[in-house]
């Protein structure tokens, strides 16, 4: 439960660090993203790798930090592969990814 | 070497990632299988597949299985109890005896059920995951120790290889999310590009503790300074639990088993066991081996408890708080082997396996269409050139289908058949072989395709094949919550759909990739170099 | 012209299988005084001396193949292998003789 909270994070820093980059910007949103949006999504795109990162180092160091590896390969698999073949899938995740985040927080809460 | 340190490295990175290129994808594409070595000796022997897989109280399964071998074998110089754990439903009993002559002592396994605790019927003769784990670094059919010197040089050509690699990838998180696929040698370089930097973490770990598992063959010296008899005599103070016992030669009338149990229940109550060794289990200087689990902690080797067969004393202990050096070797061989990891994380292991397997095949792939992009028109290919190709289309599309092979031999090969596991291990070495001497007569864009189609057809059938010739099928294992025999199905379904594509991909580019382009100028620099 | 081109590539030739062999033979040789005379100064108890430097092993002889490598002059990279791997020799020798 709380590993998939991390790599739902972990997912959510690479989009966010792709999105950040004006090329891929530009695919999935069709527009040019001005400079105050690269630096929104760089920023926080470090914010949640490092929140990623606690989240799983708080489980067991070793064991966290293995998946936290594993969960790196896993995004950037998904991210790029959905950036050559289906880009525009990538536009509804900008709503998508923090709806799913908190839903995910607070079943974590609960259980 | 060259006039400038990034111009030696790409000339290091091209040729050190060559010149054993076949034998590292061999190495990378076994061992990344034998992260589900259990799961397949499971898979391979359908005889457990229906055992129901629930916690089970251990120390009822002890005391059956002590009771099981000292009714089934009195005279066994070792008796070894392997616990169930989610990965292997059943328990192990094997009991080792001694041979005449100094010939090797000989193991009969036994299971049983956990539930009834009977013996299993209908086990077939197959070295399941196993054949993979060994094939990583004994290369099957070679002499054991050239093969790991073997496999130790080309892990050592990986980790060169891998680190040149990041040196002259000066934009390596640049372009992270980069693949062109239309853009065709282009494309080989994005791909290995991105299999390599989105699991450069796994790629190097892998890489550095496959060498440590194997260091006291590769460097006994330290070994050899600090101990009078070498490697031995630091085996013999790092393994205490490993030491022979001398037998008494004199019978033990009342095992003091129970009390031993007893004393260890009773001082680590919340201690999972992971398996109980009994030597000598009816002579005098009997002696009990209580090996601990260590569950999803960075470590190697297992706590133990040894205590006294005929007096249920507790002798010695070992390993239950680690010394420095133990936590960092003992670590890098738990982190290489993966034997902590619960499925989420064996299945981001697999995955960036499948990228260090892809990261070398682009690789090799790339360095042939290099070569031959900068053949004159009228120039014929040198054998150096055609020896690559084949190897390389051998190797990358026949490993796939051999392993295919292998799956259907143990499917197909009725149980009857003398050495059968070995029979097995044959027809997966034919496949490959096969595959290459065909790829060696024929490797235009065709051929690739074609055994790109060939191995999706017989990846799509393995799972009707196994349906066919077993009790389950992919519905009843999801019904029944079976999810390792599951995940094979889908696993076997998807490896088919991705080779189909690949497959397509491959039939739909141009026979001739433009000749001269800027790109592949910069590509093929180091060439020139 | 084809002549000469025949020669530089077998000196080429030549210097790169010189170098393969300095970086995996002298490398290995260097690497494994080295750890050698490591796990000798090491202030830990036996077995732990000896994983240390096993573990570090492996990273200086990635060390040494990739400074093989980049160095310019072959010459220079076979004495300088040759010596230290002399003088890790001797010191080890000394004072495991000395102990």
């Amino acid at each position: 439960m709380i590993y998939s909270l991390a790599t739902l994070l972990c997912f959510s820093a690479f989009y966010a660090f792709a999105m950040a980059k004006t090329s891929h910007y530009k695919s999935v949103f069709g527009s040019r993203p001005d400079q105050t949006q690269t630096q929104r999504f760089n920023y926080s795109a470090w914010i949640i790798i490092l929140l990623s990162l606690g989240v799983n180092l708080s489980q067991a160091i070793g064991y966290g930090s293995l998946m936290f590896c594993g969960q790196i390969a896993l995004s950037v698999i998904i991210i790029s592969l959905c950036m050559t073949y289906r880009a525009h899938w990538l536009r509804s995740l900008l709503y998508v990814l923090p709806a799913i985040t908190c839903v995910l927080i607070i079943l974590a809460l609960l259980y | 070497m060259k006039d400038s340190f990034f111009r030696s490295m790409t000339w290091l990175h091209t040729w050190v990632g060559l010149l054993m290129c076949w034998l590292l994808f061999l190495i990378f594409f076994a061992g990344t299988i034998s992260f589900f070595r259990h799961e397949i000796s499971l898979w391979n022997q359908p005889a457990v597949h229906s055992i129901d897989n629930k916690p089970t109280d251990q120390k009822a399964l002890i005391s059956a299985g002590l009771d099981y071998l000292h009714e089934k074998a009195p005279e066994a110089n070792r008796w070894w109890i392997g616990l169930p754990s989610p990965r292997q439903p059943e328990v192990h009993v094997s009991h080792r005896h001694s041979q005449p002559d100094g010939q090797r002592d000989k193991w009969i396994d036994e299971r049983l059920d956990p539930n009834t605790l009977t013996q299993v019927d209908g086990i077939v003769d197959t070295r399941g995951g196993n054949f993979f784990y060994r094939l990583h670094f004994d290369l099957h059919y070679m002499d054991r120790k050239l093969a790991r010197w073997l496999v130790c040089l080309a892990s050592l050509f990986m980790l060169i290889a891998l680190i040149s690699g990041i040196v002259i990838h000066k934009r390596i998180f640049k372009d992270l999310f980069q693949f062109r696929p239309q853009k065709g040698v282009r494309a080989w370089l994005d791909a290995h590009n991105l299999s390599s930097v989105l699991a450069l973490p796994f790629h190097l770990m892998i890489t550095y503790t496959g060498l440590v598992t194997l260091i006291f063959m590769l460097f006994p010296g330290p070994a050899n300074t600090l101990y009078e008899e070498g490697v031995k005599g630091f085996r013999s103070d790092f393994y205490p639990e490993r030491q022979g016992i001398e037998k008494s030669e004199q019978t033990l009338n009342s095992p003091a088993f129970e009390n031993a149990f007893a004393h260890f229940y009773h001082n680590w109550p919340e201690q999972k066991i992971k398996r109980v060794i009994v030597d000598y289990p009816t002579d005098l200087s009997a002696t009990i081996k209580i090996y601990g689990d260590n569950g999803t902690l960075i470590r190697d080797e297992y706590p133990y408890w040894q205590y006294s067969g005929s007096t249920g004393e507790l002798i010695k202990t070992a390993r239950l708080d680690p010394s420095g050096g133990e936590v960092l070797y003992g670590g890098m061989i738990a982190v290489h082997s993966g034997r902590l990891a619960h499925p989420g994380l064996r299945w981001l292991y697999f995955i960036c396996g499948i990228a260090g397997c892809v990261m070398i095949a682009t690789g090799c792939i790339m360095w042939a269409k290099r070569i031959r992009e900068r053949l004159k028109p009228n120039q014929s290919p040198s054998f150096g050139l055609k020896l690559v190709e084949a190897l390389n289309l051998g190797t990358i599309m026949g490993l796939p289908l051999a392993t295919a092979g292998f799956f259907y031999a143990n499917r197909l090969l009725p149980a009857e058949v003398t050495g059968r596991a070995d029979k097995e291990i044959l027809a997966f070495f034919l496949i490959w072989l096969a595959a290459t001497v065909t790829a060696g007569l024929w490797r235009s864009r065709r051929a690739w395709q074609r055994f790109a189609h060939l191995n999706a057809a017989v990846w799509l059938l393995l799972p009707i094949c196994n349906a066919l010739t077993t009790d389950g099928n992919l519905i009843t294992y999801i019904m029944d919550g079976k999810w390792i025999l599951a995940s094979f199905d889908l696993t076997f379904l998807a490896t088919a759909a991705v080779f189909y594509m690949q497959g397509n991909k491959l039939g739909a580019q141009p026979n001739t990739v433009k000749q001269g382009s800027v790109q592949n100028r910069r590509l093929g620099r180091e060439q020139k170099a | 012209m084809s002549h000469a081109d025949n020669a530089l590539t077998f000196q080429y030739r030549l210097s790169v299988t010189s170098r393969f062999c300095a970086a995996i033979l002298g490398g290995y040789f260097f690497t494994a005084y080295c750890v050698s005379l490591l796990s000798l100064l090491l202030p830990t108890s036996k077995v732990d001396a000896v994983l240390y430097s096993v573990c570090a092993s492996i990273l200086i002889y990635s060390c040494v193949f990739i400074a093989v490598f980049a160095a310019r002059s072959l010459f220079k990279v076979w004495v300088a292998l040759i010596i230290s791997t002399g003088v890790f020799a001797l010191f080890t020798t000394y004072i495991q003789g000395s102990i």
